[in-house]
């Protein structure tokens, strides 16, 4: 057997452990896919070969020598503004071109240790802001592809890497992985480290991973855990999920129509589906997002704006500017407003296993846009765990993309309902790429 | 030399210098956008504030105190 692209990484690690195929057979084929459509997604900023090839190698000799690590073997591609070691960190600014990382973020480390393969870098909107980045929508090169992770969310579909990092200060991992049709989980925040990672907004920054089964996600997930793979629920409930149809008021028609589908799927199925509201207005939750996202953005960015004004896109550098006005007491009243939101939503969670509303409000916009936030933002602010799961298509041929939100720290309950819904409703195909050769 | 030459120059200039106040102006606008975004969202964040029950005067909660 060899290994192709597109492969699960649950089906790498079962190859190499079992020795059907090697580390660097897999880093040959996805190494291979890259070199064939790279040059029209544009999903890398850097790939260094020789690297990726003494990486497979090792891994390989510690295969030989009896080791069965949790990840052997399973390639990565990493967001430009995670330190990769002897990768430059350029995160879309042309003056960090030069910056090579001399060592991994900690997360980076860890998924080393585990036995992952860094593929490369990936393509992101300058600083992770909203500057589109130069990569392309794989279903449509002149759709957007999303951002911030841009090149993250495109290499995982287009089957150059099984599992790709990004990063979500407002929808970076879960818009990408809708507009290009993958898998995005978010974590709760601060259950990967950011040392090692660019900062935007510290109190908002949340490291996410792609994937293309939710197997893979519970993989790498529990591999991070330290724990064995996931046991399906003992008592096989189906879950509660909380439908937040409000959400769908405000998306287009294609978004509303899938997402009601979803919802009757899963009662179809035996899943308790809930109409319910957030017990803060959305408006509530935006607002406070956007004046912290801001003021610590311009807290982030003011004095490199100041030097470098020729070299920042102009959405961030407006954006650092209008944020530098923002006040100490509206910052800490906004950062007030935001743990109480936190509490008084955790309070109110109990009841559900999950909430359900779309991620994206429409499918992938035109590329000189990175699509509509507000949906994402809410998990965000709140440091939920949230997925992204692609399980419709538009008329136009574009992904379309479901959320669950979980509660805060039971992420793997969370992977748990994901995994049950991608039972009833079944997860879209890779995207066909005969146009991007 | 071409008697036109300094025409050609002059009416370059001045289209050059018409696209960048052009640009200047849209990169205004762009800026006074963000800033009326923002003072919504500010507006937004001070209308919670008022609404809350508990005055920031009074007793805080334990979890006020720590980060979130």
């Amino acid at each position: 057997m060899k290994p192709e692209a597109g492969m699960s990484a649950t089906a790498i690690v079962s190859g190499v452990h079992e020795g059907e195929f090697t580390a660097a057979d897999v880093a040959a084929v996805h190494l291979d896919q890259i070199n064939q459509y790279d040059e029209a997604l544009r999903a890398f900023a850097s790939v260094n070969q020789r690297l990726v090839r003494a990486q497979a190698d090792w891994l390989d000799r510690q295969r030989d020598a009896g080791a069965r690590l949790p990840l052997h073997g399973v390639p990565v591609a990493v967001k430009d503004i995670i330190d990769v070691a002897g990768l430059p960190t350029i995160a879309g600014f042309e003056p960090f071109r030069g910056n090579i990382a001399r060592q991994d973020a900690a997360i980076v480390a860890r998924l080393r240790s585990l036995g992952a393969l860094m593929l490369g870098k990936t393509h992101t909107t300058q600083f992770a802001v909203g500057d589109p980045a130069p990569t392309r929508n794989p279903w449509n090169l002149e759709q957007s592809p999303a951002g911030s992770s841009a090149g993250s969310g495109v290499a995982v579909p287009a089957g150059m890497s099984p599992i790709a990092l990004g990063s979500q200060t407002a929808g970076s991992v879960l818009r990408p992985a809708a507009f290009n049709g993958c898998i995005g989980f978010k974590p709760t925040w601060g259950w990967i480290s950011m040392e090692g990672v660019l900062p935007l907004a510290w109190s908002l920054d949340h490291l996410g991973l792609y994937a293309s089964t939710v197997e893979d996600l519970s993989l790498i997930y529990h591999s991070l855990l330290e724990q064995g793979p996931a046991q399906r629920r003992a008592d096989k409930r189906p879950p509660r999920i909380g439908y937040l149809s409000e959400f769908s008021g405000m998306s287009q028609p294609a978004v509303a129509g899938h997402i009601q589908h979803v919802a009757e799927k899963a009662v179809e199925a035996g899943g308790s589906v809930v109409e319910t509201r957030l017990p803060v207005s959305f408006e509530d939750l935006f607002s406070v997002h956007q004046v912290i996202f801001a003021a610590e953005m311009a807290s982030v960015h003011i004095e490199n704006v100041r030097e470098h004004p020729e070299d920042y896109g102009p959405r961030i550098r407006d954006g650092v500017e209008a944020g530098a006005l923002i006040s100490a007491v509206d910052l800490m009243q906004a950062q007030r407003l935001q743990r109480r939101h936190i509490q008084t939503i955790d309070s109110w969670f109990g009841s559900f296993d999950a909430l359900l509303m779309p991620t994206v409000s429409s499918e992938a916009c035109d590329r000189a846009e990175t699509g509509d936030r507000r949906f994402q933002v809410p998990a965000t602010l709140l440091g939920l765990p949230a997925i992204s799961l692609p399980t419709g298509m538009s008329q136009n041929g574009l992904p379309l993309g479901i959320q669950l939100i979980g509660r805060a720290n039971r992420d793997d309950e969370l992977l748990e309902v994901a995994r049950w819904l991608t039972d009833v409703v079944p997860l879209i195909g890779r995207p066909p790429l005969e146009h991007c050769r | 030399m071409d008697p036109h030459e300094d025409d050609v120059s002059a009416i370059n200039r001045r289209l050059t210098s018409a696209a960048e106040l052009t640009y200047s102006a849209q990169r205004c606008e762009a800026l006074a956008n963000q800033i009326q975004h923002l003072s919504e969202m500010l507006a937004a964040v001070r209308r919670q504030q008022l609404g809350l029950s508990e005055s920031p005067l009074g007793r805080a909660p334990r979890q006020e105190r720590g980060e979130r």
